[in-house]
């Protein structure tokens, strides 16, 4: 049995890497996603379009929070030009030099196809209509029903490729644990890690605001935008 | 020996002839069996849309309602033998359509009896006795679904 992954440096983790909101909303992400599978399968469309409005107030609060959040949130901090990941790729499996803090080159663009790909599965998801023409996304009544099924099937197929960016995601991980002996798990859940510097958080109206826009989002789509 | 040079290939062009009109029959017939069903979704929908509405409109309540009750006891029709996955063509039917024929006939009955039902209630122009009956038509489609309809993942 090989020892947990951890630095072997022998750091102690207590520098400040994720701040509170990106790891409630990571977390959420991983709980909610699976559920909105299973309730799909199981044919349970109230509690699915429920937990599409949930994960539609999420993705609002990420944007918000990638402009707003904390430092390492922000995606002017961890989305880097083409050089730069190419650098951050090749030195990848020379030494075992620790990458910066937060999103690594090469993550942050992962960051930004997870997101774009659920902005477009839970955009579907609104105007997608079963084959019934019975269920349906809570925009459905403002298309027809071959464009309601055309969503819908897209949704479907949308949600394997996001199944594959998970993959890699939890594949990076594996390999961040196993070959450069990082642990990146622990942050996520503790928020703090053994290196980075320069945390920045974000003041408290940010976090305020970026509350009352999810919810506004979350609401408005849950009542079909008609107020 | 002349006459099987005359048979043989006259049964062959024959063969030949009929094998690709039948199979566009087959074609045909899938396309036009997804389009009824397409209309069924498309009332249902507008059905649907209608009951979630503030203010419903009995006028279209009615015409949808008339749409499903028209087309429900067709839907039998719509499913000649040969028509299944066995034809190579593209559909979502199962062949337990074919393969289990009475309890195909038992949901499709149920569907066009709970669609009449829902077509007297609009008639009746009691807009809840409507409300009241559109689950049943919904639960309808989808007992035959599970049961004859592939799903699409």
């Amino acid at each position: 049995m090989a020892p947990a992954p951890r630095r072997l440096t022998g750091e102690t983790a207590t520098v400040r890497v994720w701040d509170g909101p990106i790891r409630i909303f990571h977390w959420s992400l991983a709980v909610l996603l699976p559920l909105a599978w299973w309730t799909a399968q199981q044919g349970q469309m109230g509690w699915h379009r429920l937990i599409g409005y949930a994960i539609a107030g999420l993705l609002a609060f990420r944007l918000w929070w990638g402009v707003a959040g904390g430092s390492t949130a922000r995606f002017a901090g961890f989305v880097k030009g083409p050089r730069t990941v190419a650098r951050y790729a090749a030195s990848l499996f020379r030494g075992s030099e620790p990458g910066p803090p937060g999103h690594n080159p090469m993550g942050g663009w992962s960051v930004l196809a997870l997101l774009t790909l659920l902005i477009a599965e839970v955009g579907l998801g609104l105007f997608s209509v079963d084959v019934d023409g019975e269920a349906s996304g809570p925009l459905a009544d403002r298309v027809s029903f071959d464009a309601g099924r055309f969503a819908a099937h897209w949704h479907h197929l949308l949600f394997n490729g996001l199944l594959a960016l998970i993959g890699l995601h939890l594949c990076a991980i594996a390999f961040y644990a196993a070959v450069k002996r990082d642990n990146l798990i622990g942050p996520m859940l503790t928020g703090v890690g053994a290196r980075g510097e320069g945390f920045r958080p974000a003041a408290r109206w940010r976090l305020w605001a970026g509350l009352a826009l999810a919810g506004g989002v979350a609401l408005a789509l849950a009542k079909g935008l008609k107020f | 020996m002349k006459r099987f040079w005359v048979a043989g290939p006259l049964c062959l062009a024959l063969i030949g002839a009929a094998y690709p009109g039948a199979a566009q029959d087959v074609a045909a017939t899938v396309q036009a069996r997804h389009a009824h069903f397409k209309q069924i979704g498309v009332a249902m929908k507008g059905l649907s849309e209608q009951m979630k509405s503030p203010a419903p409109s009995l006028a279209d309540v009615r015409g949808y309602a008339q749409r499903l009750d028209e087309l429900a006891p067709q839907l039998p029709s719509w499913f000649p033998k040969g028509s299944g996955p066995e034809s190579g063509q593209k559909t979502h039917s199962k062949a337990d359509v074919w393969q289990k024929p009475d309890e195909f006939a038992k949901d499709a009955a149920a569907f066009a009896a709970q669609t009449h039902k829902l077509n007297v209630a609009a008639l009746s122009g009691n807009l809840a006795a409507v409300a009241a009956q559109a689950p049943a038509v919904s639960a309808a489609c989808k007992t035959c679904h599970q049961a004859f309809r592939e799903r699409e993942d």
